[in-house]
């Protein structure tokens, strides 16, 4: 019988880990190695830990024996596996980006990658802000100053309740209405916003008013502000 | 996803590499991703070098119906991408309801082809074949898919070939026979050639040594495939009755069908099969399809006794056929009329087909004639399934009567 041929991985604080070379190579950068053999003695992995490393072998592993033609394992199942398996904390998973962009295992990057993309999408800024800890170091005249370069891409949806009729604006016309203001930095996740009291058109009116009061705020011109305010109170209370 | 303890206690995200966060991003749609400039100043830009662009409908709002205004939009973002741009991009697609300004359409082509684009799909919903697409883009070195919607195709007389192109997706495109010809002949690694309303080419002539995948839904009046070695899957449909042909030409299926000895996978969709049929079918074709497997017969005209005999033809020269599919049409006011059992047929038995589907048949007792010529002479076959519009099912005790060759065989009777 054959012996499985072994590699023999060294991590960044000294951990060692020995394992099948079909398994070693689904990381394009130790198949490298091998190939140009360089992989006698133990491979050292400077940038990846010993914890790290051996979740990227796990990983490994369990995708080749996938490749195998003898084995079993359906799609579905390597899915689910896959699934709980990136099913880590968030310091975590950003080592193994690392990782696997270092060791280039395209599988474990793009499975990495996916799950920081779903958990960007369809949350507001502020939300993303507060999961990754970035700080926001715009004034306010650069932020509006964005928003505005892209105004297409801040559009959200106002969403009357009984009649489905959805009205998209601008987030700096909505949040002249306070209600709507609280929700959108109440971080209202949903990208459509339900009014139950308003009807459409009433809702309708509300927005060209607002409308109008975002232009004359913009062109500084004070009396409009105080009868719009008037306007936009009335049909909320009902 | 059980929520797990997802906060970092620092920004991990903003210093990622690029090429990494690029792979993140990518991964949303580009609005979203648009979104991502407002996070913070480092975070600006990042959207703009972006490898892939997505620009479709979903990208605006719905009350933005303007089709002037969706461009500016556009505008707006690619200008935005030129300014800051620093890598390449891979991939830009745009297949928004919009009226685009040539002008800036080919500029930003020119950008495009000079950033090594991989991946071009441009789909020009308004002016339909009144763009002209730059010549450049018949020159970019890494172009390895190209799908264009609308456009004129025009080569420039210095036109050498796209080396790295594998896939191809012309709709409704104005291409005149020669260029195409020239434009499949001169791509040298071209795997996938989807043809779609191409109406003015009237003659196809499709040479490539490594096309392995043909699509053609359109009008025209012949096609020739030759030199196709490599090719394993052809689905043709002729939206045009097909004209009468000289008497004394050889018979098309011979000509067009005849040559492929690859083939895998034949789909023959309605007015072509009666394209096929013209001049004299053979019972069998001059050499076998040893590689077919699975014969698919859309929208069939089998009241017509040639469309039958073109069937007949193929089915005699396929002795590996896993998966025979006929969907009838739905103008037949009955099949098979002239189903008889020739000397070709008698000794002819299926001895790979496992699955048999039938669709589309008005219980008549000449497809009862067939259904058990093909029930008698498979017998490895796993399913039969037969579904009729209208009339009276064929009751499965009456079909088990036929003798079928299999024993496992079963049986499947729907009603439409």
């Amino acid at each position: 019988m054959s012996s499985v041929k072994k590699v023999t991985l060294k991590s960044s604080d000294g951990e060692i880990f020995e394992v099948e070379e079909t398994v070693a190579m689904e990381s394009q950068t130790i198949k490298g190695l091998i190939e140009d053999d360089c992989a006698d003695n133990a491979i050292p992995l400077p940038n990846v830990t010993g914890h790290i490393l051996s979740l990227v072998i796990q990983y490994c592993k369990e995708h080749t024996s996938s490749s195998d033609s003898n084995s079993s394992k359906s799609n579905e199942k390597l899915k689910a596996w896959d699934t709980q398996f990136i099913n880590v904390d968030l310091n975590v998973l950003f080592d193994l980006i690392m990782a696997a962009n270092y060791l280039n295992v395209k599988g474990l990057l793009d499975l990495t990658c996916q799950t920081v993309a779903d958990m960007i999408k369809e949350k507001t800024p502020e939300q993303i802000r507060a999961m990754f800890n970035i700080v926001n170091d715009f004034t306010p005249e650069e932020e509006e100053e964005v928003r505005r370069e892209n105004a297409w891409a801040f559009e959200i949806s106002l969403k009357n309740n009984n009649v489905v009729d959805t009205f998209e604006v601008e987030e700096s016309m909505a949040k002249e209405l306070q209600t709507i203001k609280n929700m959108i930095e109440d971080n209202y996740t949903d990208s459509v916003i339900p009014l139950h009291n308003v009807t459409s058109d009433i809702l309708e009116l509300v927005i060209e008013d607002c409308k109008k009061h975002v232009e004359a705020a913009e062109s500084e011109s004070e009396p409009s502000y105080s009868l719009a305010s008037k306007l936009i109170d009335d049909p909320l209370k009902a | 996803m059980a929520e797990m303890k997802r906060c970092t206690n620092i920004d991990r995200i903003s210093n990622l590499p690029w090429d990494v966060l690029d792979t993140i991003l990518v991964h949303i749609p580009l609005k979203e991703a648009v979104r991502t400039s407002i996070l913070s100043s480092k975070w600006r830009y990042k959207w703009t070098g972006l490898s892939r662009f997505n620009i479709d409908d979903k990208c605006f709002p719905s009350y933005l119906s303007d089709k002037v205004l969706r461009w500016k939009v556009i505008l707006k973002i690619i200008h935005q991408v030129q300014s800051n741009h620093g890598g390449p991009v891979e991939k830009f697609r745009l297949a928004a309801y919009c009226m685009p300004n040539h002008c800036d359409l080919d500029q930003w082509i020119w950008f495009l082809t000079d950033k090594g684009i991989k991946e071009l799909i441009l789909k020009e919903f308004d002016s339909i074949k009144r763009f002209k697409l730059p010549p450049e883009v018949f020159s970019c070195p890494q172009l390895s898919c190209l799908e264009l919607y609308g456009c004129i195709i025009m080569l420039s007389p210095t036109f050498r070939g796209l080396n790295s192109l594998i896939s191809l997706n012309l709709s409704h495109i104005y291409i005149s026979c020669d260029t195409l010809e020239s434009l499949i002949a001169n791509c040298p690694v071209l795997e996938r050639l989807t043809l779609i309303n191409i109406d003015h080419s009237t003659v196809f002539k499709i040479s490539n040594l490594n096309l392995k995948y043909l699509k053609i839904d359109s009008k025209f009046e012949d096609i020739c495939l030759k030199s196709v070695p490599l090719l394993s899957t052809v689905d043709i449909r002729l939206r045009v009755k097909p004209r009468h042909s000289d008497q004394g030409k050889a018979c098309n299926l011979v000509r067009v069908i005849g040559c492929l000895y690859s083939i895998n996978k034949l789909i023959l969709s309605s007015n072509f099969l009666e394209f096929l049929a013209y001049n004299d079918v053979p019972e069998r074709l001059p050499a076998m399809l040893n590689h077919l497997l699975t014969l698919d017969l859309r929208d069939a005209r089998l009241d017509s006794s040639k469309v039958v005999k073109v069937l007949l033809s193929i089915l005699c020269s396929s002795p590996s056929l896993e998966e025979l599919i006929i969907s009838v049409s739905p103008l037949c006011r009955y099949t098979f009329l002239d189903f008889q059992r020739s000397e070709c047929l008698v000794g002819l038995y299926f001895n790979k087909l496992k699955v048999v589907k039938i669709r589309g048949l008005l219980s008549t007792n000449h497809e009862c004639e067939f259904i058990k010529f093909i029930l008698a002479h498979s017998p490895v076959l796993e399913t039969i399934t037969i579904v009729t519009y209208g009339g009276e099912i064929i009751p499965n005790s009456v079909l088990l009567q036929f003798e079928p060759a299999s024993e496992h065989v079963k049986v499947i009777s729907l009603r439409s």
